[in-house]
């Protein structure tokens, strides 16, 4: 591993974001028209798949 | 909290606890080498690296014949009646119109059983306010609705959500029908390029709901039901934000130790968890990260990612030639 690191230092939250903003899985923006099912139950099953 | 007589007998009686644990064990120990579970681990075990068709295909054939589903409701009511404090050992998933268990997932397929509420969805569609979206999952997703509750969905259809998506291109959704639900009926929904709203439902919902693993969708996308536009997108596999959070944590832990265990990961499939670990990586080490940063501007297949980290490289190359020039 390179020492120099402290050396030469970013901030990351300095540096840029894509274009395309992307949620962490199981978040919405808005309320689905549905009710909160689709994504809702599909995302529920994903997270308690990999538990 | 008031607590029965019953109740407080069980809690004083661990003797009766441990017995209500063993029925619960017996009952998963059951349940895991039951006919469900050799149905389709048989299927599956011959199918080396499946598609989502194939997972599609087995569980449409379990769903077809679903005499398994009124053995495990037959069970869970007999042992309920037996010990009232037995618990379902499966896992519980809702929101606030479902409410459902996870009775079977492996490496290829979970499976859920459970209700959707009419009054709710009702009540909820009744005082919608503000803009409201179309989901498209970004998974296969084989649903029977063993009690159609004499709903009628509509469906609709997005550009594919592939590796490659960008906001940019997202385009718009658009509406391909409406039907009514019949008792037993199994509906396919590709969550890749396909969503489905209830609009309506005179009473619960009994469902079946199969979530495909393999060939999922990165991503997970939302459509406004007014425009029809793009709303915004989540990242359709957990693990995905996982990575992106422990990265981040690390980080800010300054664990410089973890940089190869991230770096790890600059080749996910996910063209946002690549930027993510990229960004992490430069945070915590500028020099160790060039040479990915160098590749990602190159080379990454996404074209965000790579005017991303052009982006970075150039601000880093113009600082070292301001330095040397000083």
């Amino acid at each position: 591993m390179n020492n120099s690191h402290k050396a030469l230092q970013l901030d990351v939250e300095q540096l840029p974001e894509l274009a395309t903003e992307v949620a962490l899985s199981g978040s919405a923006k808005q309320q689905e028209v549905g009710g909160g099912w689709c994504v809702g139950v599909a995302a529920g099953i994903a997270i308690y798949a990999s538990l | 909290m008031i607590v029965g007589e019953e109740l407080q007998r069980w809690l004083a009686d661990p003797a009766a606890q441990r017995r209500t644990r063993q029925r619960v064990d017996a009952f998963a120990a059951e349940w895991d080498s039951g006919p469900a579970h050799r149905a389709i681990g048989a299927a599956t075990a011959s199918l080396k690296t499946p598609a989502a068709e194939d997972v599609a295909a087995i569980v449409a054939n379990l769903f077809a014949d679903d005499f398994w589903v009124e053995q495990l409701l037959d069970g869970l009511t007999e042992a309920l009646r037996e010990d009232p404090y037995f618990e379902p050992p499966f896992r519980h998933i809702g929101s606030d119109i479902h409410n459902g268990l996870v009775v079977f997932e492996d490496d290829h397929v979970s499976i859920a059983a459970g209700v959707t509420r009419a009054a709710q969805l009702a009540a909820k569609k009744h005082a919608a306010q503000g803009p409201r979206s179309i989901a498209f999952s970004g998974q296969l997703t084989l649903f029977k609705f063993a009690k159609a509750g004499g709903a009628r969905l509509s469906f609709w259809e997005c550009p594919p959500i592939t590796d490659d998506f960008s906001a940019a291109t997202a385009g718009k959704c658009a509406r391909r029908g409406e039907r009514g639900i019949e008792d037993g009926a199994i509906v396919i929904v590709d969550g890749r390029r396909e969503g489905f709203v209830i609009e309506h439902a005179t009473a619960n919902l009994i469902v079946l709901q199969a979530t495909v693993k393999p060939g999922r969708a990165p991503l997970a996308v939302e459509y406004d039901s007014q425009s029809h536009g793009f709303v915004g997108c989540s990242a359709a596999d957990d693990s995905a934000s996982r990575i992106q959070m422990i990265s981040t944590l690390l980080r800010k832990l300054d664990c410089v130790a973890a940089f190869p265990a991230i770096a790890g990961f600059i080749e996910h499939p996910n063209f946002f968890v690549r930027w993510h670990v990229m960004k992490e990586l430069l945070g915590l080490d500028v020099t160790a990260a060039l040479p990915h940063l160098r590749r990602m501007a190159a080379r990454d297949p996404h074209p965000e990612a790579r005017r991303a980290a052009r982006a970075v490289l150039d601000r880093i190359e113009s600082g070292e030639a301001a330095r040397k020039a000083a």
